[in-house]
């Protein structure tokens, strides 16, 4: 119950930070969309490093690396923590100071103004917003999750991430982007603080302290793959390939309309520097301890069992308590044969609790864990029954598996509080990305095609208000199904903003870029997008299928399937490479080739973003805004 | 100095693909953390180190004229 209590006070505090933001807030557009561009340093860094904390960040890492092991940290972080900082300071610094002198809004006013474009400008808008939604339902699913989770199935997914998506749009509705902005504030320090409480609690109560689990893992080679990359023993290993292809990724992150909406918000451009050294040690204060208590996760039996009643095999044991099910099937066959062959009393125990009562996957996890824990570890029934376990845990999504240590070795009131870290995190983010959808329809739709023009300046901020009712409610009933976390937002989000920074690079630094090498851009990311979620749907294995890698098409080159899907994760690789690499390249080169067969813009509009005069390919050095 | 500082952020870069690393745990740095989970835990000082040296020595001076711009026109009322 504690945990609840303090869940609901923070999110009370939200819904007061929106309440009180629309107290000190204008009643302009600029005001409610970016508060004016008004942030200071210290508020501009905080809310900046937490827009681009998600559930991703928190639970997904965590239940990646629980997969996959320690090399997600270097994989999605450490390389964060290079590109995104990179990314801040030669892009974010130009579109601050753009905005600062043009007065754009958004990504797609300034690619209007600056390739003198209307509809294309469309085209980009509506391909932004597609991308950013998936981010959106991706943050109310982790938000129900969490919710759903700490509250010991109390309050179902359903009503969680709907008490999640009404606090969110409370905050933006009345807030804006001063609302969003202090609740990113409040978020990153309240998780910083108690994130590294709520570590070391850990490490202090799990069996055998990090110390002595690291050890027991290290006693066997089929344990002690989560330690390494590539190891023989790792389900789905991380090659050099997939680890170079990960180093693209951060690239999305100045691409997300949310952070690049967020650069325009601060008061001077100075704000950048202490952002831009700041990150990479914030990520990893953040990342390291989730991928690592992932990792060692798989070192602890208890964690296990807790995971393994979450597969979809145990899920419907309990449904039909342990009957066969409506296609006349046996339920999670392999682990009832196993128990009943143990015999032992706690085997027999959970078998006939199973059949008779209604327990829930926690109280099942739980005995599952008296069951192994009762068998001597030298019993070869005890090698059979841990392996079984192993596999389902590793057919379950593996996103709870923070919250599941946090359940299992650390105090009520504190795995609260840290909870309240989390959803403060998915929540924070939230905010962001639906006041980035609300920014983008009202500026790059509602005023561009003359509505603010005929109804006033006032209007545009209730049409932004009645878009974030709308976009929020939609996102709500997507979350509905529980779609996973960290596929979707992978998927589409990050690959396709990716694959959209050489367009933002041509438009901020290459004179003779063209509207249609944007247009060429843009249909060649969303063709690959289409391409490659249309390829792994037709050839993955169902879920809960053992995880085997699926081939499809078998021509080698340097030890790489020409395409071929993952084990486990069934994503789609490109001779080892993953599909972001080639979209990445692949839309340069349409920005490049677009450009040259197409005119370039017209020299009054050169000269307003770069000074100078208009010259053939190749430009002359560039000027004031956009010179290195 | 500018270039010197693009040349380790070139240098960084590459080193971020520690191949070496990817079937070691060995040493565990503080008996529990693998080496390839500390490499890259050291990496992120070394990035905020070189973003340090570029804020320092290739900040882009001329965008801070833009900060004397007055953000909108004095428009709107308080709610």
């Amino acid at each position: 119950m504690l945990p609840i209590i303090v869940i609901f006070t923070y999110l009370a505090v939200v819904l007061y930070i929106g309440i009180f933001a629309f107290r000190k807030g204008k009643t302009t557009g600029e005001d409610f969309f970016l508060a004016s561009r008004s942030i200071g340093p210290v508020v501009f860094f905080l809310s900046l490093f937490a827009t681009n904390m998600t559930a991703v960040a928190i639970l997904g890492s965590s239940g990646f690396a629980y997969k996959r092991g320690i090399g997600v940290f270097g994989m999605m972080a450490s390389a964060s923590g290079f590109v995104i900082p990179i990314s801040l300071f030669v892009i974010g610094t130009r579109l601050w100071a753009l905005g600062k002198r043009f007065g754009h809004m958004t990504q797609v006013s300034y690619f209007r103004d600056r390739w003198e474009c209307s509809s294309i400008g469309t085209v980009l808008f509506a391909m932004t917003a597609a991308m950013l939604l998936p981010y959106l339902i991706v943050s109310i699913v982790g938000g129900g999750t969490i919710l759903e989770e700490l509250s010991g199935h109390r309050i179902n997914y359903h009503w969680a991430g709907a008490i999640v998506a009404l606090v969110v749009m409370g905050n933006v509705f009345f807030g804006g982007m001063r609302g969003a902005v202090l609740v990113n504030v409040f978020q990153t320090v309240l998780f910083l603080c108690f994130g590294m409480v709520a570590f070391v609690a850990i490490g202090h109560s799990m069996p055998g302290g990090f110390t002595g689990t690291v050890a027991k893992m290290l006693e066997s080679p089929a344990r002690s793959w989560p330690l390494e990359r590539i190891h023989p023993n790792s389900i789905s290993p991380i090659t050099t390939t997939e680890f170079l292809s990960y180093c693209f990724i951060p690239l999305s992150s100045i691409m997300f309309p949310h952070m690049s909406i967020m650069c325009l918000t601060a008061k001077k451009v100075t704000a950048f520097k202490k952002t831009v050294v700041l990150y990479p040690l914030c990520i990893m204060l953040i990342w390291l301890p989730c991928v690592y208590l992932g990792a060692i996760a798989n070192g602890q039996p208890r964690v296990n069992a807790a995971i393994a009643s979450k597969s979809p095999d145990v899920t419907k044991m309990l449904q039909y308590h342990g009957g066969v099910d409506d296609a006349g099937k046996p339920t999670a066959p392999i682990l009832t044969g196993l128990l009943k062959k143990l015999g032992t009393p706690e085997a027999t125990d959970l078998l006939s609790s199973v059949a008779t009562s209604n327990l829930t996957s926690e109280q099942f996890g739980e005995r599952l864990y008296e069951v192994v824990h009762a068998i001597p570890p030298k019993d070869p029934r005890y090698g059979d029954l841990v392996k079984e376990v192993g596999r389902l845990s590793k057919t379950a999504s593996g996103d709870s598996v923070l919250l599941q240590m946090l359940r299992l070795y650390v105090p009520a009131w504190l795995s609260g509080l840290l909870a309240a870290g989390i959803i403060s995190a998915v929540m924070g983010s939230d905010c962001h990305q639906i006041l980035a959808l609300s920014t983008m329809f009202t500026s790059d739709v509602y005023n561009y095609y003359g509505g603010q023009k005929a109804y006033g300046e006032r209007s545009s901020v209730y049409v932004g208000r009645a878009f974030i009712l709308l976009a929020n409610t939609v996102a709500f009933f997507i979350a509905w199904g529980k779609p996973d976390i960290f596929e979707l937002a992978i998927s589409w989000a990050f690959s396709g903003f990716a694959a959209l920074a050489p367009v933002m690079l041509a438009a901020l630094f290459w004179k003779r870029s063209t509207k249609y090498g944007a247009l060429a851009a843009a249909l060649f990311v969303t063709a690959a997008i289409l391409g490659t979620g249309w390829l792994e749907k037709i050839h993955a294995f169902p879920k809960g299928h053992k995880p085997e890698e699926v081939i499809i098409n078998g021509f080698t080159l340097f030890h790489h399937k020409f395409l071929a899907l993952s084990p486990g994760g069934g994503k789609l690789f490109i001779f080892g490479f993953m599909p972001v690499v080639f979209m990445v390249l692949g839309s340069a080169l349409c920005m490049f080739v677009g450009s040259l067969l197409s005119a370039p813009p017209s020299d009054a509009t050169i000269r307003k973003y770069f000074g100078g005069t208009s010259t053939a390919f190749p430009a002359a050095k560039a000027q004031p805004i956009i010179a290195v | 100095m500018k270039w010197l500082i693009y040349l380790v952020a070139v240098v960084l870069l590459v080193l971020h693909q520690d191949f070496w690393n990817f079937s070691e745990y060995k040493p565990l740095v503080f008996d529990f953390l693998p080496i390839g989970l500390a490499y890259h835990a050291a990496y992120s000082f070394a990035c905020a180190g070189l973003m340090f040296l570029l804020v320092t020595f290739a900040w882009p001076k001329h965008l801070e004229e833009y900060e004397n711009i007055p953000s909108s026109p004095e428009q709107g009322d308080h709610h």
